[in-house]
């Protein structure tokens, strides 16, 4: 048992875990999500199409291999952080601690006549004096002791984040609300009535789209209050703890059945709908329903591009004609006029993640612990007094050593030069 | 002012050029004087390199790193800026050899993009698009230069004794240890450029982590770079190998960079 947890908090095991992960990832990428066997068929042939179904490469970041691998490197970073607590806390207090003036260091040992200026040059002015096991007399600087919780930090970070990420995806509401200026819908989540007042493209002076915006107003059918909002492409709004956010447009399409100069049936007509949608299967089905098929573009020989809205029209079930015009046209079936307008509809995504916070947070903690890591590293130095009153230099830098015993050798000989100057005045 | 922007731009790469003829003559003449041009050049032509930047953001009203010329050219930038500051605090300007040929080819896989100026598309209209891409360029920057520190460390171990190369070339300790600070501060600012994205992601597109190629492949490069530092920890893969991985790593940032938009649809279709 024991064996087991020292495996599955070693870092090794981590490192196979990353790799497996990035290459998962990376190979996941290459092969386009979501898509059904026939499509792969298609694109790759029946063989591979196979294979990419058998091991859910359709949809590999919710398979059940990737949440397992997800849930091992999760495990590893738990009993890593926790076992290794212990060990940082006292690695922490040992950076801090005098008695390291009675051990070699790992920067060898550098002779000065003014180790105080030295530590001063080497920004370690918090000097503590102290006696060695020999009672030599001691100075002793440390900085950024800090600095080494940046792997522990940074690990807690990464567990918060692929917490928050996986707590949200299994938590997420998400619904989507489309139409047009005039339709209202219901937020079944939240029993919230949500009208689209107006929904409009700004454009510039060159014809480029400057925003989407659509206008709605929320109502609360429990309390009948009402309120106004504006959701547009990176400003999403807030309604019933969900965030609206401006996802898509399109051409879209309602129709009217007028009898007897009386309005008796409209509808809009949404473009992705499907034909069971839009027409078949319903049991209160009006007299006439619709199919939108979605719009063509033509282009005649020396005229502009225009755009053909196609349409079925049904009624009692049965389809009575094809319809296609380039804008807004008008049929009569019997008595009654039915007129098809273009239209062009919104499409308002609502999510609510109720933990994207700790995902953020984990991100946070992951900068956070990556900057102490990176930029706060440990180091001590001291100097311990020899018999014929010179002083030795050592110290320990644990990433840096190379880099710190450089500045050190720069620190003593500008030290000694400054001597130098003071003894020849 | 576009006009203006072009030449400066056109300055800029012959600057490199000449910049990269200097380093090239200097380990090969082996004599400093083409060290100190090859510095001299470098700075001159980042000064009219960052003057064409300054133009083209007047020009458009907005901070140019929107679409593959403006981030190539940023790219570079910042590649030179990052290797600049590493020559300068560690005296190396063999370091120039190997990071103005990278600088020089990503000028000219701007200079092939169109360079029109075009307003923004409503998705990239936020406050976060200059956090998102500016610490992607400092972040693919650093990790430009630690792949330049590897190769010179794997050539370096090729080289027979060469007195003039030990005087400049800095010691394969040093070496790997500045490599391995240049692939920290692309950690640190990549961490940085997928927190930003997914913060402006979820305002954007309402979702903050969509899995979409470009996401997955700063994912990817993120993880490659973790790895490398766990190993050196852990098997004390420092030298060679990591010198090994700090060139496969930049390969992978090139992907995400280059190879993600050419190859791989998704929603960072622009980028």
């Amino acid at each position: 048992m024991k064996k087991i947890g020292k495996f599955l908090s070693s870092m090794g095991f981590a490192v196979a875990l990353l790799v497996i992960l990035a290459a998962a990832c990376a190979l996941s990428s290459l092969v386009e999500q979501g898509l059904t066997q026939e499509t792969y068929a298609a694109r790759y042939g029946e063989g591979i199409a196979s294979v990419i179904m058998a091991l859910q490469v359709n949809d590999a970041y919710h398979s059940v291999w990737f949440i397992v691998l997800s849930g091992f490197l999760c495990l590893n970073l738990i009993l890593c952080n926790l076992i290794r607590f212990p060990a940082f806390v006292k690695r922490w207090r040992k950076e801090k601690d005098p008695e390291a003036v009675n051990t070699a260091g790992d920067l060898g040992d550098t002779e000065t006549g003014s180790p105080e200026q030295v530590l001063s040059a080497m920004r370690m002015p918090d000097v503590k004096r102290c006696r060695t096991a020999e009672g030599r007399e001691a100075l002793f600087s440390n900085r950024n002791a800090i600095g080494q919780w940046g792997a522990w930090i940074c690990h807690l970070g990464v567990l918060l984040l692929i917490a928050g990420f996986a707590l949200g995806q299994m938590t997420l509401q998400e619904t989507v609300i489309w139409g047009v200026p005039g339709d209202t819908r219901i937020m079944q989540e939240t029993g919230l009535a949500i009208t689209i007042d107006d929904f409009r493209t700004e454009t510039r002076e060159d014809a480029s789209v400057a925003q989407y915006v659509t206008e709605i107003t929320v109502t609360d059918p429990a309390t009948g209050k009402s309120e106004q909002a504006s959701v547009s492409v990176n400003h999403p709004a807030v309604a019933g703890g969900f965030h609206l956010y401006q996802n898509n447009t399109g051409p879209a399409a309602s129709a009217s059945v007028v009898r007897d100069g009386k309005e008796i049936q409209r509808k809009t007509l949404l473009p992705q709908q499907t034909m069971a949608e839009s027409v078949l299967g319903l049991e209160d089905q009006p007299e006439y329903a619709f199919y939108f098929a979605g719009v063509r573009t033509m282009r005649e020989e020396g005229q502009e591009e225009r755009t053909l809205y196609l349409y079925d029209l049904y009624r009692s079930g049965v389809l009575q004609q094809g319809y296609y015009f380039l804008g807004e046209g008008s049929v009569t079936v019997g008595e009654d006029q039915i007129t098809f307008t273009p239209r062009t509809f919104t499409l308002l995504v609502a999510r609510k993640d109720r933990f994207a916070w700790l995902a953020l947070l984990g991100g946070l903690i992951t900068l956070a612990g990556l900057a102490l890591a990176f930029y706060l590293q440990p180091k001590a130095l001291w100097a311990v007094r020899q018999e014929d009153g010179k002083w030795i230099l050592r110290g320990r830098c644990r990433k840096g050593k190379t880099l710190m015993k450089e500045q050190l050798e720069e620190a003593v000989r500008a030290a000694e030069k400054e001597e130098k100057q003071v003894a020849e005045h | 002012m576009q006009n203006t922007e072009n030449i400066l731009f056109t300055l800029a790469m012959i600057g490199y050029f000449a910049a990269m003829a200097c380093s090239f003559l200097f380990v090969s003449v082996k004599k400093d004087g083409f060290a100190k041009a090859g510095e001299a050049l470098q700075i001159v032509s980042l000064a009219l390199h960052t003057g064409a930047l300054v133009l083209r953001g007047l020009a458009a009203g907005r901070l140019p790193m929107t679409n593959q010329y403006e981030f190539a050219t940023c790219f570079a930038w910042a590649l030179c800026f990052v290797s600049l500051v590493f020559i300068r605090k560690y005296r190396f300007p063999v370091l120039s050899v190997f990071a103005m040929p990278i600088i020089f080819l990503i000028m000219g896989y701007a200079a092939m993009q169109s360079r029109d100026i075009k307003p923004l598309m409503p998705a990239l209209q936020s406050g976060w698009l200059a956090f998102h891409v500016s610490t992607a360029i400092i972040s693919y920057g650093a990790f430009g230069v630690s792949a330049a520190l590897g190769a010179i460390f794997l050539l370096r171990g090729r080289i027979r004794e060469n007195s003039f190369l030990d005087q400049h070339i800095p010691g394969e300790a040093k070496l790997d240890l500045i490599a391995y600070r240049s692939v920290c501060l692309g950690l640190l600012f990549l961490t940085l450029t997928i927190l930003t994205g997914a913060i402006w992601a979820e305002r954007a597109w309402g979702s903050y982590w969509s899995w979409d190629p470009k996401e997955t492949w700063s994912l990817v490069t993120w993880i490659v770079y973790a790895v490398y530092l766990h190993l050196r920890l852990r098997r004390g893969w420092k030298g060679r190998a990591a010198a090994i991985f700090a060139v496969a790593g930049f390969v992978c940032v090139i992907f995400t960079y280059i190879g993600v938009n050419t190859l791989l649809p998704g929603i960072h279709s622009y980028a």
